[in-house]
Order: C-alpha cells, then structure tokens, then sequence
C-alpha cells in the first residue's frame, strides 16, 4: 500500500453526509486494503469541513470499527486528525458501531 | 432603514387599515401569473392527488358560479398549520390537488382572511400545489386564475408573500412591508436521479452548507452566530433528515425550507421543514415483511399492543427506535436518523422548557402516511441498559407500554404520501448560537 492517509479534503464540498457517501469513500480510499497493509492509517477532515453526519462516518469507517472490536483498537490503527468540533459525533459514532453489534 | 416614529407608526396603521378595508373588496392577488417553471413539483402533487384521497369531506368549497365554468373559493380555517391542525390542511391540499384535475373549475379564490394560525408546513404545501395546477393546466393550453385575500395579522402576509402562495405564484403583491426585509429564507430541493459522485459532493451537502451559512445570516441580524458545535450539530441532523428522506422514499427527492422572521428580536423563531415523496415509514417497512432480519426488530412491538392500536401507527414508533431500520440487513449500524434528530431536538427545547411560558416551548412534527407524531419535549430519547437510544411515548419510555394516543396518533382520513418533518424553535440556545465576535466555541 503506497499510501496510508484517509485525507477527506480531496473529496468534494466539505459537509460529509449520507451513508452511501460514506460507502463510497470507504471504496474511494480502499480502507479494506488499508486494514490489512498499514499499521497505521492518518484520518484527515479538512480544517474548514462543515458538518460530519453519523451516518457518512458509520457508512466509511462503521465495518471497520466492528472488526476491529474496540474504540481503542480502532483509535490505536486509525488516528484522527479532526476539528475539535468533530470530536463527539466521532465519538459517539464509534460506540454506536460498538453497540450495533451486541443488539 | 425609514426611523420608527410615532407619526411614522400612525402612518402605517392607517395605511394598513386601509388596505384591510380594500381587500374586503376581494381584490385578485394576481393578474399577471407567470407560467411557472415546476415540472419537478408537478410531479410531487400528483402523487398527493393520487395517494391522500379526500375521505373526509369539509364544507369550506363554495361553488361562486355554475358550471360549466366553475369559481371555487376556498376558506382557510382559523388554524392553518401543520403543527396543530394537520387533518384539516392535508385535506385542504387534498381537495385542491382534485379540484385541479377537473378542467371545469377555472379559478379558485384562496380566502385567508379568517385565518389565525398558520405555519410554514402548510403554506409552503398550499402554495406548491396552487402552482402545480396552474403550471399544468399550462402545459395543457389551459388556464387556472387565482385570486385571495390575506389574512389580518402582519406576520403572517409576510409568510404567504415571502415563501407561501403568492410567492409561489410570483403574484402582484398588493401590500407594501418594509419589514418583508427581515425575513430570511432558505429552500433546497433534491435532484432526481442525482449520480453519486464523491469528487464533487451532492446536493444533500450542498444544502447542508447552505444551511448552516443561512442560520448564521440569520443571526447576523440579532448580532449572533452559530458556534462552532452549534454549526456542526445543526448540518449534522438536517443531513441526516435529507439523507433519510433520499434513501427511504423511493424517489430520492427531497425538499427543505428554512424560514425566519427577524421582524421582533425579542422573538425570533426559526421554522425548519423537511420532506420527501414517495414511501411512509409504514410503506417502507410493510414491503420487507418477509424480510425476519428486518421485520424481527419491529414485530414483538407491533404484536404486544395490536389490541390498542393500529399496525400503521406501531410500526411507526417502533422504526424510529435506534437500530432499526429497513436496511438492517445489510448494515447493523443502521438506524439512527432519526433518534440523533430527536436528540437534537431535547438540546434545543430543554432550555425552553426550563422556566418559560409555554408558547416559548419547541414544537417538532413528524407525518409519514397517515400518522402523525408530536415532539414537545415531554417525551425524549433516552438510552436503555445497552446504551440503545429509544423513544416509545410513554411515561416509563419502555417498550412494553404503549404510545401515549396524545402524541401518537393516525391522522383522520387524510395521509401525506411520503414523511414531512416541521419544527420551530427559538433562535436563542446558547449551546448552539454565540454572540457574534465571540471567540469561545
């Protein structure tokens, strides 16, 4: 894998919403390979994004988290680099991917 | 800006007394209606004319003149709004929508004169179907004349002026209202058959953008701004509104309007409706029956009060449960639109709540098919010992108890063939907004 940064500035506009959005980011920056060939993955929302809906994130990074198995797992391999604003539904999306599996 | 003084107030009262006395005349609201371009709305209303049958009939349709050639005039009634007469502004949009298939009615006179209460929901619903008859009639080589009269209260000609009716007409505005200035207005819609393309964003994210410059213009006007969470919060509901709408109506097609009236900073409301055509919650869920990963989250529910209520209406309240939804199956992370929205909703009303009168309360409505949801706060999400977000309306919020039938109930006759949501809450929580200059988030 030549590259293992997830840089949401490449994408289009800067509210990041929709889950089939999400899913095609998830394809766009071929995470799946990512999960096997990195270490580490950078996570990059631009500076000025706008909105990040639970959704768009569950749909790109929602599998992933569940493989991983915990919130920890998943920080330690994907690191954030996010406005602080991001922080909760980031947060939040996460256990919600956590929770979805035990219900 | 013309200085506010006492002869300038006594100026305009007369002025506005004598245009209330000249439209006791009746004098048409338009004259020259342009041919309006709605092929998109068009085809919205042709699905209400199909789906909300009018089966309940309201005496408000006065024959003026005989056939051949009819005149119809349409009395709106005191309460005209969504929020808190919805039967009776869906069967007014109904027996419109009918009356416009039938090539013998040629006008329509639209009387808001005894109206008291009103909203952005129904005006926009009324307006929108006046100018889909007339655009198809149009089309057809036909001609549909419409005419009205406003109703008393300033407020709310700036509401059928600005985004309602006569808007949508681009019809002659006979009352003169410097405050119409004051007024802000936000409207998207969605695109049929939009491609999904991610390296130049939808028009879901464009209207989310959209959304959130227009709050902060807004209140601009009261020397606020959204914060920084406030921005993020706001973007990420209405998205998650618009994204639901996209992907369960089964047409993709969505609207949004934002409205609000700067005109009293003492009470500034902003009024937020959002809608799809197409499926219900109830339709969407009802075509997975044989689908058990689906249907299994919704059925020992629906089963358990199928004595007190309908399916319809259990089957709605159970969907808007965290995790469930009509793709499930295919993504156990699913399920969360509307919960988050709901949450949202506790932010914005809690403050409210808190001390205030309450017609300073929040007010959120949920309609999808024939049943409607009220959220005023009394009943929020809360999470159960799993850390699953529900809301069943009820006093206990468990799922064993029904829904309380005061907030929870199947519309009379009438349905909206799709889901609209419409909220109004008061631009002055201060977890959202901030003085403007501030810079603490």
């Amino acid at each position: 894998m030549s590259s293992c940064i997830v840089d949401f500035g490449q994408l289009g506009g800067r509210a990041y919403a929709g889950r089939p959005n999400g899913q095609a980011a998830y394809e766009y920056f071929h995470i799946d390979k990512m999960m096997s060939e990195c270490e580490i993955v950078s996570v990059k929302f631009p500076d000025d994004t706008k909105t990040l809906t639970s959704s768009y994130f569950l749909g790109c990074f929602g599998k992933t988290i569940i493989e991983m198995g915990s919130e920890e797992a998943f920080r330690k391999k994907f690191k954030m680099e996010n406005p602080t604003k991001l922080n909760g539904i980031i947060s939040k999306c996460i256990k919600t991917a956590l929770i979805a599996t035990s219900y | 800006m013309k200085k506010v003084t006492d002869s300038y107030t006594f100026l305009q009262g007369k002025r506005y007394q004598r245009w209330l006395k000249n439209q006791e005349k009746a004098q048409p609201l338009v004259n020259n209606a342009s041919v309006v371009n709605k092929e998109a709305h068009l085809e919205h209303f042709r699905t209400i004319s199909r789906r909300s049958l009018p089966s309940k009939k309201i005496p408000r349709w006065t024959p003026a003149s005989r056939p051949p050639k009819q005149r119809l005039e349409l009395k709106i009634p005191e309460d005209f709004s969504l929020l808190g007469n919805p039967e009776d502004v869906l069967d007014i949009i109904s027996q419109l929508s009918h009356m416009g298939e039938d090539r013998q009615v040629v006008s329509v006179h639209i009387d808001h004169s005894k109206m008291l209460e009103d909203d952005l929901a129904a005006e926009i619903l009324l307006g929108q179907t006046v100018a889909y008859i007339e655009a198809s009639r149009k089309k057809k080589g036909g001609k549909f004349h419409v005419s009205g009269t406003y109703p008393q209260d300033r407020e709310k000609i700036r509401l059928l002026n600005s985004v309602g009716v006569v808007k949508e007409l681009n019809a002659k505005n006979d009352h003169e209202d410097s405050d119409v200035e004051k007024v802000q207005i936000f409207k998207r819609h969605g695109l049929l058959h939009e491609e999904l393309n991610i390296h130049v964003g939808d028009q879901k994210s464009r209207a989310i953008t959209g959304f959130t410059d227009y709050l902060n213009s807004c209140l601009a006007t009261i020397g606020k701004v959204l914060t920084e969470k406030g921005e993020q919060r706001l973007g990420e509901y209405v998205g998650e509104i618009i994204g639901n709408a996209e992907e369960y109506s089964g047409t993709g097609y969505w609207h949004i309007y934002g409205y609000v009236d700067g005109t009293n900073p003492e009470k500034i409301y902003a009024e937020v409706v959002i809608y799809g055509l197409g499926q219900s919650i109830y339709d969407s869920f009802d075509g997975k029956r044989n689908n058990h990963e689906v249907y299994n989250r919704i059925e020992p529910y629906v089963s358990a009060h199928s004595h007190l209520c309908s399916e319809r209406l259990l089957t709605t309240v159970a969907a808007l449960q965290q995790f469930v939804s009509t793709k499930i199956d295919e993504d156990p992370t699913r399920g969360q639109g509307t919960i988050d929205l709901l949450e949202f909703f506790n932010t914005i009303s809690r403050e409210c709540i808190e001390g205030l009168s309450e017609n300073k309360i929040s007010k959120l409505k949920l309609i999808t098919g024939g049943v409607s949801i009220d959220v005023d706060g009394t009943y929020l999400p809360q999470q159960d010992a799993n850390g699953r977000s529900t809301i069943y309306f009820n006093d206990l919020n468990v799922e064993s108890m029904p829904p309380n039938e005061k907030y929870v109930k199947e519309l009379n006759g009438v349905s909206f063939p799709g889901t609209l949501i419409t909220i109004k809450f008061p631009l002055r929580d201060d977890s959202l907004i901030k003085e403007s200059g501030d810079d603490n988030v």
